[in-house]
């Protein structure tokens, strides 16, 4: 749980990322759900859903980050630009948006994607070779939840 | 890195992170866990969408063997081979990409060394090739009957 206190500060903090982000681009967005879970290693994850102002709730797009807010709010914006990016090439949804990425410039973006697929390439690989060694890592605040290196 | 833990009906949610460092990774592993935990807890987020159907049947199946002892396995570390492979980021090629605004960038990017993850008829048709793929790696994987996310 967080103060009340607390909760007005990231509230203000959120309004002031959505005027600049809405000063950065010609998508508005609305914000469906804010909230903060207590657990991880940093002390809290900060999660957020944005989504058109025209739209309903079904599409939204979330972001979360152990940091800060402002990063939260960053990664969902970006998942939306993501999602609008890919209708716009009108694919399958079965394609999977594995490989899209967003950043503020192109290296950034770039990184991000190549992250993503690294990552899916690493469950995959791990998944249909069960042999392959991982190592498991020590659990965090919320023992229901396991680590491994793949 | 991978986070996981399983529900009370013994389906796993699963999160993925990849960064230059392992700190991070798993910070992001740990976020994307918790997203996907919240988000099925909470039916007014952002997966209430047509995509959390098909989630929910991967969830479902990930209670069932081999897929369950195969994550089992992953946290772990039973596994005892030691991978080998690896690539760059300058493999990576950009198919498309679209800016959004002077510091909103988007990519879609390809990796023909990675290991691609579909759904559906996409990801059955995808069987030839990410077993050859897993073959020039010196593995061997199991059958192709389930999907990676089930």
């Amino acid at each position: 749980m967080i103060s009340f206190f607390n909760y007005r500060a990231a509230q203000i903090r959120w309004l002031w990322v959505l005027n600049t982000l809405r000063c950065q681009t010609t998508h508005k967005v609305k914000l469906i759900t804010y909230q903060t879970i207590p657990g991880s290693k940093a002390g809290f994850l900060v999660k957020i859903a944005v989504a058109p102002p025209n739209e309903s709730e079904t599409f939204a797009f979330s972001g979360m980050s152990t940091s800060n807010i402002t990063e939260a709010f960053n990664k969902a914006f970006n998942e939306f630009l993501e999602a609008d990016f890919f209708w716009k090439l009108k694919l399958d949804w079965r394609v999977t948006r594995s490989g899209f990425a967003g950043g503020r410039n192109q290296e950034t973006a770039l990184r991000r994607a190549y992250n993503e697929l690294v990552e899916r390439d690493a469950f995959i690989q791990h998944f249909f070779v069960p042999t392959l060694k991982s190592i498991p890592l020590e659990p965090l605040m919320d023992s229901q939840v396991r680590f491994a290196k793949l | 890195m991978i986070a996981g833990a399983q529900t009370s009906l013994k389906q796993w949610i699963i999160g993925l992170g990849a960064d230059v460092n392992e700190t991070s990774a798993l910070q992001k592993a740990h976020a994307e866990y918790q997203m996907l935990k919240s988000s099925f807890s909470n039916p007014q987020d952002s997966l209430n969408q047509p995509k959390a159907s098909c989630l929910k049947q991967h969830m479902v199946a990930s209670a069932q063997n081999p897929a369950s002892s195969n994550l089992e396995t992953i946290f772990n570390g039973g596994g005892e081979l030691i991978g080998s492979f690896k690539t760059t980021i300058s493999k990576t090629d950009v198919s498309a990409e679209h800016c959004y605004a002077s510091d909103r960038y988007i990519v879609r990017c390809t990796h023909n060394q990675l290991l691609p993850l579909s759904f559906g008829e996409f990801w059955n048709q995808s069987e030839n090739h990410i077993f050859s793929l897993l073959r020039e790696r010196g593995l061997n994987p199991s059958e192709f009957s389930l999907h990676p996310l089930f």
